[in-house]
């Protein structure tokens, strides 16, 4: 009968998936979220418990013989939303065993394309976002930010952040999937709910307004290209921008 | 004057400098902060982008003149003496400011910083260096700081402006030593490239230093750009390329910029046309020929032809010109002539290479590796065999090409000089013909 395993969805779960099908001698199928078990009689369940020594392992494994590439490609797609992405991870660590370095090189495999593309829509959207993701600063000189990515990029825009600002205090809440990373001198990931955040600093409206001045002054009305604009910037991230918004009354806070 | 007019007015006179990128320099914050003892801002050498205005041009650094009450009086520009426009001068304090408070909020990544001639162009260079050195030294700023040179200032000045910046620009502003004593009379070809060599030289110091003391001040970390109006004057595209070449080659620039020029109010001498955007498209794509693609500026015009086509990219008409590099085998050329191929580029070629390694490719594999090959099946075969088997002889690949392009929705829009039907040696090949040669459509 197929196995499938299904472990938590962090990805020290996935890689404890790799130690287990590596020590059991089990090549599962399909790997997927314990929450979210699809299947019928014809397949049986594994569920494989997350084991951060074992998981340490997987990963000083993929980066010795694979490359530390192999490991950064397999990570970041883990982030991204394609479909089965689990099961693409899942099958190119396992490759990357086997071919080495080479494991870069092959291309026509199914699992290494769809980590390829997996890889690229997260990094590609954290680069977005980078950019588009806007602060508003709270009284007590807290940064705050709210973003609602495709992907699971809070740690990527985190680190990211963190160095950029390395004395200032900010929290970045994916309200999607309701994760907050808080930055204060450390990054903390955190799916608890955030309580009483504080009320927008005194300058904060001010320089809201200074910043759509500047967007609307640099627009060049003779070049209108507003197919360019949405290629370039997504409609989906308008809504944290303070830039897009319509009309005075929605915008910033 | 409150600071918002000021913005409105010095954000509105500079937005026509089209250079807004934040690349070339790599800088981690949290080391910065630990150097300098505070502060923050980093540099990410792919750049950042930050927002996309109305008219789809990315907006990374906030981008401001210093001052737009200019003595000169350049024919091209909005901000001439004799053009009528509200005129206001920022004080080094108040773009710190504004910088920080921007910055910390992620709305840029970092400040761009022009300004018009004030009483003349060290005057006008020493204030700028003022709110840099404001930011750099006493606000610590670490973020991307793009400076432009003003023609005609002091070489210490220039070296002084080079230290506080990661990159420094200088405009050529037109494409011709003619067009530029016509519109800009006070303004010379030697006073353009000479702060331009100042810097270059400054920049390849720069390098020796740092070769030797690591932690070195740096010059202009990002390198030195410029940019040019098209439009505006009668070079042609032939012309524009050459000099953009000579540029790269010559100073070292890291980007040539191409500005299709806007009416901005009355100048008589100058055409009252809509911009060329079309025509800077191609520019732009040329220069990314010259740049990633290892062509040469000869190579992409001549005497035959001096402007690029409209209707055909650059790489898709060089390679229709030059049919005796083609097809194109994939599973051995070498990646200078793949780069050469219309449809790929320098990711598909790479990835191309890497793929040979393991094995044989075929059409499936190379549509499943992502490769376009809406125009490159024109020019390649794998392993000795033409896309599905087509029949691809010199003459219909251009006609193929021209089909496909005017396909495009966008292109109707921005030829409308040129009509489809006026001219019939341009019209669409027979559907028939095209069914056959593909099975698409």
């Amino acid at each position: 009968m197929a196995v499938v395993f299904t472990f938590d969805e962090t990805f020290d779960g996935l890689l404890s998936c790799i130690f287990r099908s590596y020590s059991d001698k089990i090549v599962p199928e399909r790997v997927c979220s314990e929450n979210n078990l699809q299947g019928d009689f014809t397949v049986e369940f594994v569920n494989i418990k997350t084991n951060p020594a074992e998981a340490e392992r997987v990963r000083k494994g993929i980066i010795k013989t694979a490359s530390w590439r192999a490991y950064y490609l397999a990570y970041t797609a883990f982030m991204s939303d394609l479909e089965d992405i689990y099961t693409s991870v899942f099958n190119f660590i396992r490759l990357s065993f086997e071919y080495k370095k080479n494991v870069l090189n092959l291309l026509k495999n199914d699992s290494v394309l769809a980590v390829e593309k997996g890889s690229y829509r997260a990094t590609h959207e954290a680069d977005k976002l980078k950019g588009f993701l806007r602060f508003r600063e709270l009284e007590g000189g807290i940064m705050y930010s709210e973003i609602e990515p495709c992907c699971n990029i809070l740690e990527i825009l985190a680190h990211h952040f963190a160095d950029r600002f390395p004395l200032m205090p900010f929290v970045i809440k994916d309200v999607k999937r309701g994760l907050s990373a808080a930055y204060n001198g450390d990054i903390i990931l955190t799916e608890l709910p955030l309580e009483n955040i504080p009320e927008i600093s005194h300058d904060e409206e001010e320089y809201q307004k200074l910043w759509r001045q500047f967007v609307d002054s640099v627009n060049i009305k003779e070049r209108k290209n507003p197919k360019c604009q949405r290629t370039m910037m997504p409609k989906k991230y308008w809504k944290h921008m303070l830039e897009t918004q319509p009309d005075t009354k929605k915008r910033g806070v | 004057m409150e600071v918002m007019d000021k913005l409105r007015i010095l954000a509105d006179s500079a937005k026509y400098d089209v250079a807004c990128t934040s690349s070339g320099a790599d800088r981690s914050g949290k080391k910065a902060a630990i150097k300098d003892g505070g502060g923050f801002g980093s540099a990410q050498s792919s750049g950042i982008c930050h927002t996309f205005t109305g008219d789809g041009r990315c907006v990374s650094l906030l981008k401001i003149l210093m001052s737009n009450m200019c003595v000169f009086d350049c024919q091209y520009c909005v901000n001439r003496t004799s053009n009528d426009v509200e005129r206001a001068t920022f004080t080094p304090e108040e773009i710190a400011e504004l910088t920080m408070n921007f910055y910390k909020r992620n709305y840029i990544e970092g400040l761009f910083l022009s300004s018009a001639v004030i009483k003349d162009a060290d005057r006008t260079t020493e204030l700028m260096i003022r709110a840099l050195s404001l930011l750099r030294n006493k606000y610590k700023f670490h973020g991307y700081i793009h400076a432009k040179a003003i023609p005609g200032a002091d070489p210490i000045l220039i070296r002084r402006l080079g230290a506080l910046c990661d990159r420094i620009s200088v405009n050529i502003e037109l494409p011709s030593e003619k067009s530029l004593k016509l519109l800009a009379p006070d303004k010379t070809k030697t006073s353009i490239l000479a702060p331009m060599g100042e810097i270059s030289s400054g920049i390849v110091q720069n390098k020796n230093e740092l070769a030797l003391y690591k932690s070195a001040p740096r010059f202009a970390p990002a390198g030195q750009s410029t940019q040019m109006i098209v439009g505006a004057t009668p070079e042609t595209d032939r012309q524009i390329m050459a000099l953009t070449e000579g540029l790269y080659k010559k100073f070292n620039l890291k980007r040539v910029f191409f500005s299709a020029y806007i009416p901005v109010g009355n100048a008589l001498m100058l055409p009252n046309a809509k911009p060329p955007l079309l025509r800077e498209h191609r520019l732009y794509q040329a220069d990314w020929l010259l740049r990633f693609y290892g062509f040469k500026a000869g190579e992409l015009l001549d005497d035959k032809n001096q402007n690029f086509d409209e209707q055909l990219d650059p790489k898709c008409s060089w390679a229709v010109r030059n049919p005796q590099f083609f097809p194109v085998e994939i599973n051995s050329a070498d990646y200078e002539m793949l780069l050469r191929v219309p449809g790929i580029g320098v990711r598909s070629a790479k990835r191309i290479v890497r793929a040979r390694r393991c094995g044989g490719i075929d059409f499936d594999r190379l549509k499943k590796m992502g490769v376009v090959l809406k125009r490159a099946r024109f020019f390649i075969v794998c392993n000795g065999k033409y896309f599905e088997n087509m029949k691809v002889n010199q003459y219909n690949i251009e006609e193929n090409l021209k089909f496909l392009a005017a396909q495009k929705p966008d292109f109707k829009k921005n030829v409308n000089q040129l009509s489809m039907f006026d001219n019939p040696a341009l019209l669409p090949p027979k559907t028939e013909t095209i069914k056959s040669l593909t099975g698409e459509f």
